[in-house]
């Protein structure tokens, strides 16, 4: 077995995967206890299965999807963001401003503790400062820099004890004065989406050091939300129990369940009714399991909005000029991907707005596949066609391997050699940012309402790529200071057009996640934005 | 014997020590680190710094090592993980009875049936019950762990669904003894298949070569019944070196167990171990190779004073060592 390299063993271990998830029957899952029949007690219980392991549940700094979403059950967000692309009220009951410059957050009048004590002002006032102290670390942070009496990396300065553009009204009533006039929608977006408001009266008396150590960290026993923390196992499952008291209303399941499964047991399990269902970008079916779960009896499947999306980063340090960037981006076949390898599951992309993006400019088209414009480019530019560039490849997904492979057959026959090397996540982010590379693919997901953070890190300075262009860093300047929605979105659009010459990282193709449902399940929607907002709501038949 | 033991204790702490500086460096020379894991590089500097100095880790390498061993020394504190900031010893602690649980199932299933099949197949040289535990010797050494696990997977839990097809109790569910017997069934059989595989064709030429000896020969010719020449006088010496083998399979049933526990999602060290190497967790890693240093060390000791006990030769030469 030593000798098997690791691609073959992929390999095989995808292809007997196959071979399990392949053969269905009419088998009904009627020996499955945990699925068909309620467990004991009759209690109505609803398992999701996820793909990534909900590495923490500590809301200040959550560690990947899985976390987020499990910390967000616990402490619900201010507003959360539904499929539509609309924020929806969670804890808070309205966010409002009239000047794009003071916002005023309401919370909700019923919002309580699983121990009896109001959520109150003081507690969303107690989280920010948590949240932007420096020795609390948090991840987060960033995004909370807007706010007045911050730092740009969204910490309070040394020697503060109080965030200046933070201010009670009342009980449960606040204001949040940010440094620049903001729109509504980002505002929702960095604070209204990630404060996640934790009890000051269950944390006062810990050191904000000391804080992700804690007890209440590792199993937060007080908590707010639809469904209180029941049984926690990092890399195999969460187990939580609904919280009656929860403000919206007592769920109608007694208790939700998250199951950290491999990849492709994804599709076993929901046919052996062991899950009921999946979250599309955070529980992923393989491409090629899509058909079979489709078939599969009693279980309905979803299609979610093109969100991960493939890019080649492109080192600016060995392909210098934009014409050969041009080139590396008309000789990949990308409708050929999304047809033959995703079964037209994704769509073919090339900038950083897929057709999920309120800002993508439809007369900006993505490269069409044109090997001898390629060619030809390469030959202007005087490419030596004898230099072989290094491919990084993210390894580790079988769909991107696939199609790092036709992609680097495409760049050969258009004249560019290059050699893949498949290397995991960390090796690859430390390549790409220590710019040690030539050509890399890696997958990146922007959020659909504010791309700016992704995208000004992709084009400003210090970017991975060597990229440097004083127009479009001076559209992203304005994109940040205006508050005029049109506006925001021509410069987006003028900000298409010049990517489109530059080249700077085009995209390949972005995949559309498959979401399953068990039809004994009722009110629930696989989807990767605001699944959870109506889960009190959420039943079983 | 005694001075044995010391002397042995003795010599294992450089061993440890020599591993975890070791592995210390091989860590921090692997490309990625936790930081990158954690923060997103498009944050500003200032975050990932923060992050950097809350881990300890904008200290040079070897003041980061120092007050790990000291931490160790003085409190028995392996620290915490740099992920999830639970305590390493705690982590380790809880996935270490998974796996041992698992691996020690599989190592007896695997002994009581490699032991009879070995003997039996030793006595009944070139007879058809030989050829058939040869035969199944080889197809459970050759047949990949992953592979076995997905066609059991297959037949048992997605086809006659009889038994879960991963996982070590049911969510939400009592987690008492016939839960986890069910979920442990699977994946200790496959592992129980290697170690059976190995073990038959150790015991079975052990077995052969014990039998030519002139000792059963002269049993034999004093009338003693076959049965008990066999099972008294030869086996006990054709045991002896299994002793060693047993202890040589302990690790490899721990590599074993990695694959196994990932096919099965078994919550044991395996899975912790591919998770931690994924996010770069340092302090995790340094945790779980001292204690992998000091069970493969702990194990060699134990066969060692097993080997003394059973054979009466190797005592002795202990003894003189001793004396000397």
């Amino acid at each position: 077995m030593k000798r098997i390299g690791k691609g073959a063993l992929a390999l095989v271990l995808s292809a007997s995967l196959a071979l399990v998830s392949a053969c269905s029957n009419a088998n009904a899952p009627a020996n499955e206890p945990s699925a068909e029949a309620p467990a004991a007690g009759g209690a109505k219980s609803v398992t999701v299965g996820v793909t990534y392991a909900p590495s923490n549940i500590n809301p200040l700094a959550p560690v990947g999807l899985v976390s987020t979403y499990v910390a967000s059950l616990l402490f619900p967000p201010l507003v959360d963001l539904d499929s539509d692309l609309q924020y929806k009220p969670m804890l808070a009951d309205s966010i409002e401003t009239s000047d794009n410059k003071t916002f005023t957050i309401k919370l909700n009048e019923k919002a309580a503790w699983t121990d009896g004590k109001p959520v109150t002002a003081d507690d969303v006032i107690f989280t920010l400062g948590l949240m932007t102290n420096p020795k609390v670390a948090s991840n987060l942070a960033y995004l909370f820099a807007i706010i007045e009496g911050l730092d740009d990396a969204g910490f309070l300065p040394e020697g503060q004890s109080a965030i200046s553009g933070v201010k009670k009204v009342d009980e449960r009533t606040l204001t949040v004065t940010v440094k620049a006039p903001t729109t509504l929608s980002i505002f929702q977006d960095t604070i209204g989406k990630n404060l996640l408001t934790l009890p000051q009266s269950a944390l006062a008396d810990i050191a904000p050091e000391e804080l992700a150590k804690s007890d209440f960290m590792q199993k937060p026993d007080v908590t707010s939300g639809p469904f209180k923390l029941a049984e926690y196992n990092r890399d195999q499952f969460v187990r939580l129990e609904a919280n009656d008291a929860y403000f919206k209303g007592a769920p109608k399941l007694d208790s939700l369940n998250f199951k950290v499964l491999q990849g492709n047991a994804v599709t076993a399990q929901l046919q052996s009714g062991e899950i009921d269902m999946n979250i599309p970008s955070a529980g992923v079916i393989p491409v090629g399991d899509y058909e079979k779960v489709k078939g599969l009896q009693g279980i309905r499947t979803v299609e979610a909005a093109p969100l991960a999306t493939q890019f080649m980063y492109i080192n600016e340090a060995v392909v210098p000029d934009a014409k050969q960037r041009q080139a590396i981006s008309y000789a990949m076949n990308r409708q050929q991907i999304v047809d033959k390898l995703l079964h037209g599951a994704g769509e073919v992309v090339d900038s950083y707005f897929t057709s999920y993006s309120p800002y993508r400019d439809e007369s900006v088209q993505p490269a069409a596949y044109d090997p001898e414009k390629a060619k030809s480019l390469l030959a202007e530019s005087g490419w030596d066609s004898a230099k072989t560039l290094r491919l990084y490849v993210l390894s580790g997904d079988a769909t991107l391997e696939q199609a790092a492979n036709i992609v680097a057959e495409n760049l050969r026959a258009a004249g560019v050699q290059t050699k893949i090397q498949m290397m995991d996540l960390a090796t690859l982010i430390d390549n790409l940012v220590k710019m040690d590379y030539d050509l890399g693919i890696l997958t990146v997901s922007l959020t659909p309402i504010n791309p700016l953070p992704d995208i000004a890190y992709f084009l400003k300075e210090g970017n991975p790529s060597g990229y440097k262009n004083a127009e479009a860093e001076k559209l992203l300047d304005a994109i940040a200071a205006e508050t005029d929605e049109a506006k925001i979105k021509q410069s987006y659009s003028d900000l298409q057009k010049i990517i489109a010459q530059d080249v700077p990282m085009p995209a390949i193709y972005a995949t559309k996640a498959l979401g399953a449902v068990s039809e004994r399940v009722s009110g629930a929607e696989p989807k990767d934005f605001g699944m959870f907002i109506n889960v009190y709501e959420w039943d079983v038949k | 014997m005694l001075t044995y033991v010391l002397r042995r204790l003795l010599t294992a702490v450089p061993v440890l020590l020599g591993v975890t500086v070791i592995n210390f460096i091989i860590m921090r020379m692997a490309p990625g680190n936790p930081v990158d894991m954690l923060v997103s590089p498009k944050l500003p500097a200032a975050a990932a710094e923060a992050r950097r100095l809350a881990l300890g880790l904008n200290e040079p390498a070897y003041v980061q090592y120092g007050l790990w061993l000291k931490n160790l020394l003085l409190h028995g504190d392996l620290g915490y993980s740099l992920i999830t900031y639970e305590p390493v010893t705690r982590v380790i602690f809880d996935r270490m009875g998974p796996t041992l649980l698992l691996m020690g199932t599989a190592l007896a299933l695997g002994l009581l049936v490699a032991v009879p099949l070995g003997v039996l197949s030793a006595t009944r040289q070139y007879s058809k019950l030989d050829y058939l535990a040869s035969t199944g010797s080889f197809l459970g050494l050759s047949v990949p762990g992953f592979f076995l696990g997905l066609g059991l997977i297959y037949l048992f839990a997605i086809q006659l669904q009889w038994l879960p097809s991963g996982g070590m109790t049911e969510l939400g569910g009592s987690g008492g003894f016939v839960d986890r017997l069910r979920h442990l069934i699977l994946p200790a059989l496959v592992l129980a298949a290697a170690v059976a595989g190995r073990c038959i064709r150790y015991v079975r030429s052990s077995m052969l070569e014990i039998l030519g000896h002139d000792y059963l020969r002269t049993a034999r010719a004093k009338g003693v019944r076959e049965t008990l020449v066999v099972g008294r006088h030869a086996m006990r010496n054709a045991l002896i070196p299994i002793v060693t083998v047993i202890g040589l399979e302990m690790s490899v049933l721990l590599g074993g167990a990695v694959v196994v526990e990932q096919v099965f999602a078994w919550p044991g060290i395996g899975q912790l171990t591919l998770s931690s190497i994924m996010s770069r967790d340092y302090s995790t890693l340094m945790g779980l190779n001292l204690v992998a240093a000091v069970s493969v060390i702990a194990v060699n000791l134990a066969t060692d004073f097993i080997y003394a006990a059973v054979d009466p030769r190797v005592r002795t030469s202990y003894e003189g060592e001793g004396a000397a």
